[in-house]
């Protein structure tokens, strides 16, 4: 079962869960994954969520009266995670330009396609979750 | 060729990504893919002829299924004749029945 | 069991916050009517949605009492379902997500909702002929 994972949504969780809920879930799920070859989950980041493309740093940690978070996210580790998994990465070019993000240099192992090219994403998977 | 089914709750009128995504299953029906959208939720706003987003009408397209729930429709008591006449209204047992059958159902 | 399908819902929203709770319940519902087996997967604010502590309350501003206000419950929706796929000889599996229901405290579930975690996510979508996921906003 090849399923291909779409997140939009950006910094939903991040401070709360110390790490971005879905790329948690989706590592989670890679353990199981991994034990066959005929198993294969992808993902692609579109909407804000492109941000994520972009981060280099832990997140900032929180403070809320004498309270500071001493384990914030790691987003830019989790993105590593997945792709160091051989996850299949995927971000929309628009997305980024409408953000003007375009130009900034991507990590190694992201694959930029645009809007006509995710038909084929689209066709190619055996199921969408859409996150 | 594959089967689609979107689940459109997104309101284009607070939600800028709704554009992209009408634009997606456009390209989908373009490709000669099968595409059923069903309107939800405030996603039924745009589908009536009195409403004005022109993005929208890329959903008007002859390889795409345009339906809205009746509940949802219910619930902002918008008639079907106030529909654009390619809508037809529908129960989400139309969802059901796409995933019983393998399409590839999504929400949006 | 019968040889029906089984369909997959994973869901992430909390019992009253969001429209998709109310669309994400009526697919259930929807499910078993086609006669097929429903595995859900409760993720992040859903781990609540069958919390057991959940209670009706009168409401002034509607002029009702506990019993006549009869406050919608997604405890009781869950139950409700559980008792329809039995009638229907369907199977109703829940899980909720056990990290997310012990960050809310809502550990005291109504019988038939369980415990775990994305593994059995996907051990559900594997075992299922097709999934949805509803996201949240």
């Amino acid at each position: 079962m090849k399923v291909l994972q779409i997140l939009d949504q950006a910094f939903r969780t991040v401070v709360e869960e110390q790490d971005e809920t879905i790329l948690w879930l989706i590592q989670c799920m890679q353990k199981k994954v991994e034990l066959n070859d005929i198993d294969q989950i992808q993902l692609l980041l579109t909407g804000q969520a492109v941000y994520y493309t972009q981060q280099k740093k832990q997140q900032p940690p929180l403070k809320i009266g004498d309270w500071l978070q001493t384990q914030p996210a790691n987003i830019n580790k989790d993105i590593d995670n997945l792709i160091s998994s051989h996850i299949p990465v995927y971000v929309v070019y628009e997305d980024l330009w409408d953000r003007g993000l375009e130009m900034e240099a991507l990590r190694e192992g992201i694959q930029v396609v645009n809007r006509e090219q995710l038909v084929p994403l689209f066709e190619q998977a055996d199921q969408i979750w859409h996150w | 060729m594959s089967e689609f089914l979107f689940i459109q709750s997104r309101d284009p009128f607070t939600d800028a990504l709704t554009k992209s995504q009408y634009e997606l299953i456009h390209h989908l029906a373009t490709a000669g893919n099968r595409v059923t959208v069903v309107l939800v939720q405030n996603g039924v706003m745009p589908a009536t002829k009195s409403s004005i987003f022109t993005p929208f009408t890329k959903l008007l397209h002859e390889n795409i299924t345009l339906v809205a729930d009746k509940f949802s429709l219910q619930q902002r008591e918008i008639d079907a004749e106030q529909l654009i006449p390619e809508i037809l209204t529908t129960d989400l047992d139309i969802v059901i029945k796409a995933l019983l059958s393998g399409q590839k159902v999504i929400w949006n | 069991m019968s040889h029906n399908k089984t369909l997959t819902f994973a869901f992430m929203d909390p019992p009253f916050e969001s429209e998709r709770t109310v669309t994400f319940f009526r697919l259930l519902d929807a499910a078993l009517d086609a006669n097929s087996h429903v595995k859900v997967f409760a993720y992040e604010g859903a781990a609540a949605l069958s919390f057991a502590k959940q209670q009706q309350h009168g409401n002034a501003i509607h002029g009702n009492d506990t019993q006549q206000e009869d406050h919608p419950l997604t405890k009781t929706w869950i139950a409700s379902l559980q008792k329809k796929a039995r009638k229907k000889a369907l199977s109703f599996e829940w899980i909720n997500c056990g990290l997310c229901v012990d960050e809310r405290g809502v550990n005291d579930t109504i019988p038939g909702c369980n415990r775990g975690g994305p593994a059995d996510l996907w051990r559900y979508a594997s075992e299922s002929f097709n999934t949805l996921t509803i996201g949240t906003r």
